[in-house]
């Protein structure tokens, strides 16, 4: 039979069994790839995504372990911290109904008070020493460490789900977000150590910038852990505004431009001065200028200020300086410290622009003011 | 095994698998089929396992927190004279602080920024 084979045109002189053999590997190859294909891509997924929940869960459990430690040294109970720390990092908050959306600003307002009212009450409890700078530090520690927990566990959710499904397509779309939820990640975990130990964060530049302002002159209270100060600026009167610091708390903005608005006669411009997100390829502590209302965060304060900038017809301009996701919560780095002289140079620049000698200003930074004062 | 020991291992192991892969293409030219498919075959494993080594190194060199050298710059505005020092608990940006060495008067903190470790030089990016 082979024999008969190796008569057939172009075969002649040819090994029939060794020709055999590579046709049998060629299917079973084939067969291999073409069966479990999609298996295969599967599992090498699955392994990428396996590397990346056990470096979230090592970050989680660092996070973990360094908000432990932070709560030990302000008085916190050894035995009982941990559990604490456990319990306050499963913490979550429901957001409102929005099936009707009139009014759902207030309701999520009304939560997330509730929200950080509860968590600096359980910060206070738990570490009895700390002062009221230090437990707004110590909350902010403790919202980073809850983040790495939610990171973790929901990645660890959809890989798991997907090894259970073997579906290629939830773990392919896992995959590929991957790179985004590691960069988020890096930055809460970077977040750990700053929020500890009470430095300035990249996106407290507007708080510089407005401290920078208001420094040496008297301040009031304007609204909860939001200050006020008159500057006169190029003969212009500017109402400075900033979270009190220097605990890590970025106060009510809205509220404080709300309330002056509604006080003050003739209120010419308003003015934020802001972190912004970079895109990738932009310089960190670019200055660029904007328009609207620059308060970033779940959207509540920037509502209140639109809103009554419909009722009194007011200006409203941002100064925004360029820095990463990444740079926005870990220590302020130099070049965003020497962006804060370029933001008040370009501010002086605005205000000479668009106002007269005389004119009424107000001047918002806005961010987390931990580690500046005023 | 540390992170260093792994990559090391895993360029052994990549240096041997292409020194094989080279003999078995010179058996392969003179004729030698069969050595030169074994020597292949072993080749062949051996970038596996190299590859397989240099991964898990990827992991075990991984920092799940970075630790910042932030330094404290501290001002006199009488005459001007700045001095940094490593960033201290307490620290905040408009804090007194103590007097000016030089001039007597009090001193404020003016800035507090992270220090950038030494990057190695890289080849200048293309503009895009």
């Amino acid at each position: 039979m082979l024999a008969l084979l190796s008569l057939l045109p172009g075969l002649e002189g040819v090994d029939i069994m060794d020709l055999i053999i590579y046709v049998i590997f060629i299917f079973i190859s084939m067969t291999i790839f073409t069966l479990f294909g999609q298996r295969i891509q599967v599992w090498r997924l699955l392994s990428q995504v396996k590397a990346s929940v056990r470096k979230l869960k090592m970050m989680r459990d660092e996070g973990r372990r360094i908000a432990i430690e932070a709560l030990e040294e302000l008085g916190a109970d050894g035995d009982g911290v941990a559990r604490e720390v456990d319990r306050f990092i499963e913490h979550f908050a429901i957001e409102p109904e929005n099936m009707d959306p009139a009014g759902v600003v207030w309701k999520l307002e009304r939560i997330l008070d509730v929200r950080e009212q509860k968590f600096l009450d359980e910060v206070r409890r738990i570490a009895p020493e700390a002062s009221d700078d230090e437990v707004h530090n110590l909350e902010g520690l403790l919202e980073a460490a809850l983040a790495l927990n939610e990171l973790y566990k929901v990645v660890r959710h959809y890989y798991l789900l997907g090894k259970k499904t073997a579906s290629l397509y939830i773990i392919a779309q896992l995959q590929m977000l991957m790179p985004h939820i590691m960069k988020a990640a890096r930055a809460y975990a970077d977040a750990l150590m700053a929020f500890r130990d009470g430095q300035p964060i990249g996106d407290g530049i507007g708080a510089l910038v407005a401290a920078k302002l208001m420094h040496g002159r008297p301040i009031k209270q304007i609204a909860k852990d939001t200050v006020v100060a008159e500057v006169e600026l190029d003969g212009r009167l500017a109402y400075v505004v900033k979270a009190e610091g220097p605990g890590a708390k970025v106060g009510k903005p809205g509220e404080a431009v709300k309330k002056l608005l509604e006080e003050l006669e003739g209120v010419k411009a308003v003015i934020f001065i802001d972190a912004a997100v970079k895109l990738e390829g932009e310089k960190t502590g670019e200055v660029v200028d904007g328009i609207g209302v620059a308060i970033g965060g779940p959207g509540v304060e920037k509502f209140k200020v639109e809103e009554i900038s419909l009722k009194h017809k007011v200006l409203f301009y941002s100064i925004l300086i360029k820095v990463d996701i990444s740079e926005a919560i870990s220590p302020m780095k130099k070049e965003v410290v020497e962006a804060a002289d370029e933001a008040v140079s370009r501010l002086k620049e605005l205000i000479e622009e668009v106002t007269e000698e005389g004119d009424k200003v107000i001047i918002v930074g806005v961010g987390n003011t931990m580690g500046i004062g005023q | 095994m540390s992170a260093r020991a792994r990559v090391l291992t895993g360029l052994i192991l990549l240096g041997i698998s292409i020194a094989l892969f080279s003999v078995a293409m010179l058996r392969a030219l003179v004729g030698d089929w069969d050595m030169g498919i074994y020597l292949t075959v072993i080749s062949f494993m051996l970038m596996l396992a190299s590859a397989f080594i240099a991964a898990t190194a990827t992991s075990a060199a991984f920092v799940p927190i970075r630790v910042f050298k932030v330094r404290t710059e501290i001002t006199c505005p009488s005459c001007g004279l700045k001095e940094t020092r490593p960033f201290e608990k307490g620290d905040y940006i408009f804090k007194p602080a103590e007097e000016c060495p030089r001039c007597g008067k009090e001193r404020y903190i003016s800035s507090i920024f992270r220090e950038e470790e030494a990057e190695k030089p890289k080849a200048p990016q293309e503009e895009l």
